[in-house]
């Protein structure tokens, strides 16, 4: 009895709420495609992503109303006074049931003169799965200081967000996260400040590390794991910066100096060897391949002491070979991307964990794309790299890259979604895409990561998504336990292994 | 004709009534008195009176500095975010009325309102009349918490909430009840007001164990006690597993002060004291006579005066009012204001010397009056970064009216990012809005106003810069950003605090119409004691408009000829004969024997060669 009349009331409620939705009548039809925020307009999508709400760019839209229609007729209507607000289990009913298919979208908006209905537009939904959720530091776009700044993860199938760590717990700052192909099982993460550390957390045990010696330049900073988990290959950089009195880049960070290492997690012990860690050469931003016997880096010629012309500061893509059952390097190093010899400036090189693709930022010069408006993102098959590349503009990527910076990136664990950030919207703050590559390579539109109300949401947001990575499950982070573990003055030190 | 007739309706009656309502008053009036305005309401009214006029009047520029480190937004979002730590509701209440700290007199009237309804709250736990006057002292105490320009006046917000819950609670009956709301607010109260919500737990545990002690005996009244410790205990440990902060500040107050590694003492004192204020009525059991009334109630004001003073005087700065006042008139451009202020007393301070020599400089006089005021080298001139949001910001107005847009914009920002609350600064949002939109980032810009447009103060600002954006005709002439825009240098290079000469000077070249950069250059080499690139930059003057040479100008002309020529030559027509004479005199005065650096500075103290052979080079 109490169950019926529960329903009941339901059913009325429902019916209410029915009720208040208006309905899309006298429309105009308009010949175009609506112009709405984010762009979702022919996007590709995985099948578990969060609902892609929008919301007109048209600001002064009364009412925005979408239906989608799959190709068997099923319809999911969203409609509210700023975005369309899907319900996310019937979003994810209606994307389960049309894996690889085609959903149409039918977008009417309610202007100051009445309805407007607009041509309709297709979503994708891949075959492809994308990876659980994204883990990311969150802080605003400034120089030196830093305010209120966090790791955060996100539910890429609901717009749950979760704080990792934040500064609000110890006196610093925290980055440099990285996980062993996005399982965060596996997890290093850097403070710096009073009480700086490298947590580890190696299959779930946690500990503060000193990761700066004698015998290496400082703290080991952006992490990347060896595929077996038991190395992780690190930079040390001093780095710097300066700030542009005119242009439109704001700042230049750069490196006076930066070496490589790798960290064996079993000795306890940070690997180094005179050939990447030379005076006259810097050599930063590691990544292993993904057989785990070749290690990408970046290297640029140091410039003379005392010069400002950080306009020559050029990084090529070189690697070299390692050795995982001994841990040692090669004996040569091989550039693979002389970006030097064209003017331009090649960073953050990351394998495809299927091994089929290498990706990498390029920028007019420097070691910091993400302040270059110029910066944008290259894919390079791995079959294309057994010799030097010559000539790099056929490796551009054609529809992911725009006018303002595209940099960081990271790759799902079935490497075919690719999450990167760019400053597309504004010009300043970062902002999360992702574009699907599909089994031969080819790109897709990318869309903006989806957001509940995503135009209130990134208006208000003055913080920007820095070093996106994809993880596999839900991070279950401690973080009580790391604040007690970051204030505590204990600290293990990494030892040194020369070869 | 209607109307007419209602008027005069209108005005009859009120000739009739006039005398009879005045009869009613007169004959009201000493009930009145008596009833509502008592001796102590008066007290309150005259503390009131005193707060408002104290800080409208004598502190006006530490209100104007606390609302320059907030946002407050008229948004869901940004009031659940404040309301979702402990203490948040508190917070979010403080930042209301800090608000309103932009006009002085606004925010001392709500300063005074809140502290007197404290004090007011404080008396309701005194029962003992003769002791009013200790109600006055935490009040007191709280006001000298707000003379700290690092506290929060959320915490004050606190301390009253937790009043309000504490008198709300006793009034409330059945005692079973009574005790079980108790038990059921401590988190509630917690989460409202922070860890000074120990005031509602203690003045409520005061009324409640007796009651409970007399009702249903010891057992009953211990267990309460005993519950509420543990409460009181491990509300704080449990809020730390909800919010991201370090477990100490769930106990000395997460927003309460801005140096929160520390509790802050003056609040706290408030608060015990406040809390523990009842406890005197276990002293004053008995009725006393109208003597020892008498004696007590003197005494406790004297008391009352006497911390009062005390703390005053203790934590009274007029030397950080002045600074901040620099700031403030720096903020809104008030350059007349500050030339007038400086008239009065010249500045010491390096902040309110940069201030000041803006002023100067945007009136043109930096070259005729900066070493009438006392200098420190570039310091005061565009003094170099530092990591806290108060002194980059007066600096950043100085880069700001130069024309090096970029770098103010690097010090806004970074000046934001030092504020140690995390919260963001309107006075930022504002400044970043316009150096985005002279930059042509109209997107960023237009993301500040938004914000903006959620104030109470800046929403029209905000509105009419919005409308601006894009429009490059009207940015072009608009009287402030289209001079700025033309003043931006036209190739590119790294900022340098060593090479602030050499950015003045492209500055200059770029913009010939860019007086203040002329002034700022010259200014430079004259206080880092370089006469010889200010000598081969003098011709540019011309260039620049200048038909005289000004006075400083002149005497650092004068100075650099005296090395070179001796004092029967001719000086240079265009130097003026009594800055010679001066010259000549000052040499005079400085080489005779036992002469003090205090008598130089007496006679010659505003002059560049006083400046120059007191910071620079020792006179030979």
């Amino acid at each position: 009895m109490i169950q019926r009349a529960f329903y009941l009331i339901l059913s009325a409620f429902l019916l209410l709420v029915a009720a208040c939705s208006e309905s899309v009548s006298n429309a105009r039809q308009e010949q175009e495609t609506p112009a709405i925020f984010p762009d979702y307009v022919d996007v590709t999508i995985p099948s578990n992503i969060a609902p892609l709400n929008f919301c007109m760019s048209d600001e002064s839209a009364l009412l925005v109303d979408a239906v989608i229609t799959d190709g068997k007729g099923h319809q999911l209507h969203g409609q509210g006074k700023e975005t369309t607000d899907f319900d996310m289990d019937d979003w994810h009913q209606l994307l389960a049931n049309n894996v690889g298919g085609t959903l149409q979208v039918k977008v009417s908006a309610k202007l100051n003169d009445g309805w407007h209905t607009y041509q309709p537009f297709s979503i994708y939904v891949s075959t492809d799965q994308i990876d659980y959720g994204v883990a990311y530091r969150l802080l605003e776009p400034g120089y030196e200081v830093y305010s209120k700044m966090g790791i955060y993860e996100r539910n890429l199938s609901t717009f749950e967000e979760t704080a990792l760590l934040e500064n609000t717990q110890f006196d610093g700052c925290v980055n440099c996260h990285s996980f062993n192909r996005g399982n965060p099982t596996d997890m290093s993460l850097h403070i710096r400040g009073n009480h700086g550390a490298t947590l580890l957390r190696l299959g779930g045990h946690m500990e503060a590390y000193n990761t700066a010696t004698q015998e290496t330049l400082g703290s080991c900073v952006y992490p990347y794991w060896h595929p077996e988990g038991r190395y992780i290959a690190y930079s040390t950089n001093n780095t710097r910066q300066v700030f542009h009195i005119r242009d439109k880049n704001r700042i230049e960070v750069f490196d006076s100096a930066s070496d490589l290492l790798v960290y064996d997690t079993k000795t306890n012990e940070l690997i180094t060897t005179p050939i990447l860690a030379k005076d006259s050469v810097m050599e930063t931003f590691p990544a292993f391949s993904a057989d785990g016997r070749t290690l990408y880096f970046c290297q640029s010629t140091n410039l003379p002491e005392g010069s400002v012309e950080y306009q020559n500061l050029h990084y090529n893509l070189c690697k070299i070979a390692f050795n995982p059952e001994d841990g040692t390097f090669g004996d040569k190093i091989d550039t693979l991307l002389n970006a030097e010899a064209l003017g331009r400036t090649a960073t953050m090189p990351r394998p495809s964990y299927d091994g089929r693709y290498l990706m990498f930022t390029m920028a007019d010069y420097g070691q910091f794309p993400i302040w270059h408006h110029e910066a944008d993102l290259y894919m390079v098959p791995t079959e294309d790299l057994t010799a030097p590349i010559d000539s790099v503009e056929q490796y551009k990527m054609k529809v992911v890259n725009t006018e303002e910076t595209e940099s960081f990136h990271n790759w799902s664990s079935n490497s075919r979604w690719l999450v990167f950030s760019s400053r597309r919207i504004d010009g300043l703050f970062t902002r999360l895409y992702f574009s699907h590559i599909d089994e031969n390579g080819q790109e897709t539109k990318p869309f903006l990561l989806p957001q509940q109300n995503p135009r209130r949401y990134y208006n208000q947001l003055f913080m920007s998504y820095n070093v996106p990575d994809f993880i596999t499950a839900p991070v279950n982070f401690d973080n009580l336990r790391a604040e007690e573990i970051i204030a505590a003055p204990e600290r293990k030190q990494m030892g040194v292994r020369k070869l | 004709m209607l109307g007419k007739c209602h008027k005069k309706s209108k005005k009859k009656l009120f000739v009739l009534l006039f005398p009879y309502l005045c009869i009613q008053f007169l004959r009201t009036f000493p009930i009145l008195m008596k009833h509502i305005l008592s001796l102590q309401a008066l007290l309150s009214l005259a503390f009131a009176v005193g707060i408002t006029c104290f800080f409208a009047l004598l502190y006006p520029h530490h209100l104007h500095f606390q609302e320059q480190f907030q946002l407050f937004q008229f948004d869901w979002n940004y009031a659940c975010e404040t309301m979702s730590v402990p203490g948040g509701v508190a917070e979010w209440l403080g930042r209301f009325f800090v608000q309103f700290f932009l006009f002085a007199w606004a925010g001392a009237t709500f300063v005074a309102l809140i502290l007197t309804a404290i004090q007011r709250l404080t008396a309701t736990w005194i029962k003992e009349k003769s002791l009013y006057a200790l109600s006055f002292i935490p009040a007191v105490l709280l006001m000298v918490f707000i003379f700290d320009e690092n506290a929060k006046f959320g915490a004050v917000c606190a301390v009253l909430l937790s009043l309000l819950a504490a008198w709300g609670l006793s009034k409330v009956r059945p005692l079973w009840f009574q005790v079980a709301l108790f038990l059921l607010l401590l988190w509630p109260v917690y989460w409202i007001a922070g860890p000074v919500s120990i005031i509602f737990a203690i003045l409520s545990l005061f009324k409640l164990l007796p009651a409970l002690h007399q009702q249903k005996g010891l057992m009953w009244s211990g267990s309460l006690l005993v519950v509420t410790l543990l409460f009181v205990g491990a509300i704080p440990s449990a809020s730390h597993h909800l919010v991201n902060y370090q477990l100490i500040r769930f106990y000395y107050g997460l927003h309460y002060h801005n140096e929160w590694q520390n509790a802050p003492k003056l609040l706290w004192s408030a608060a015990w004291i406040l809390s523990l204020l009842p406890l005197l009525q276990f002293l004053f059991r008995k009725p006393l006579t109208k003597k020892a009334s008498l004696i007590i109630s003197l005494s406790a004001y004297a008391l009352t005066i006497a911390v009062g003073s005390w703390l005053f005087q203790s934590n009274y700065s007029a030397h950080n009012e002045e600074i901040m006042k620099y700031d403030f008139m720096a903020r809104h451009q008030q350059w007349n204001q500050i030339l007038l202020t400086a008239k009065e007393k010249t500045p010491n301070n390096p902040l309110s010397v940069t201030a000041l020599n803006l002023a100067l400089g945007m009136h043109g006089q930096l070259s005729e009056h900066m070493f009438e005021y006392r200098q420190n080298g570039l310091a005061g001139l565009l003094p170099s970064f530092v990591r806290d949001p108060v002194s980059p910001l007066t600096t950043a107005e100085a880069y700001y009216q130069l024309g090096m847009i970029n770098t103010a914009q690097c010090y806004v920002f970074e000046a934001q990012e030092a504020i140690p609350s995390f919260q963001k600064s309107a006075r930022c949002y504002k400044r970043l809005a316009q150096t985005n939109l002279i930059r042509g980032s109209y997107e960023v810009a237009r993301k500040y106003l938004l914000t903006l447009q959620k104030t109470l103060f800046y929403r029209e600002w905000a509105n009419e810069t919005l409308a601006l954006l894009g429009d490059e005709e009207a940015i072009n002439n608009h009287p402030e950003y289209g001079r700025l825009r033309n003043s931006i240098v036209d190739q590119d290079y790294f900022f340098s605090e060593y090479e602030i000469p050499q950015m003045l000077g492209n500055l200059v070249m770029t913009n010939k119409q860019n007086r203040l950069a002329y002034e700022y250059l010259e200014a430079a080499y004259l206080l880092t004691g370089d006469v010889d690139s200010f000598i081969q930059c003098l011709n540019l003057g011309q260039e620049m408009g200048y038909k005289t040479m000004p006075k400083h100008f002149q005497e650092a002309y004068i100075l650099l000829w005296s090395r070179d020529h001796t004092p029967n030559e001719t000086a240079p027509s265009h130097i003026s004969p009594n800055i010679v004479q001066g010259m000549n005199q000052y040499y005079t005065m400085a080489q005779r024997p036992g002469v003090t650096n205090e008598a130089l500075a007496r006679q010659f103290g505003r002059t560049y060669w006083h400046y120059f052979f007191a910071n620079i080079r020792t006179i030979k």
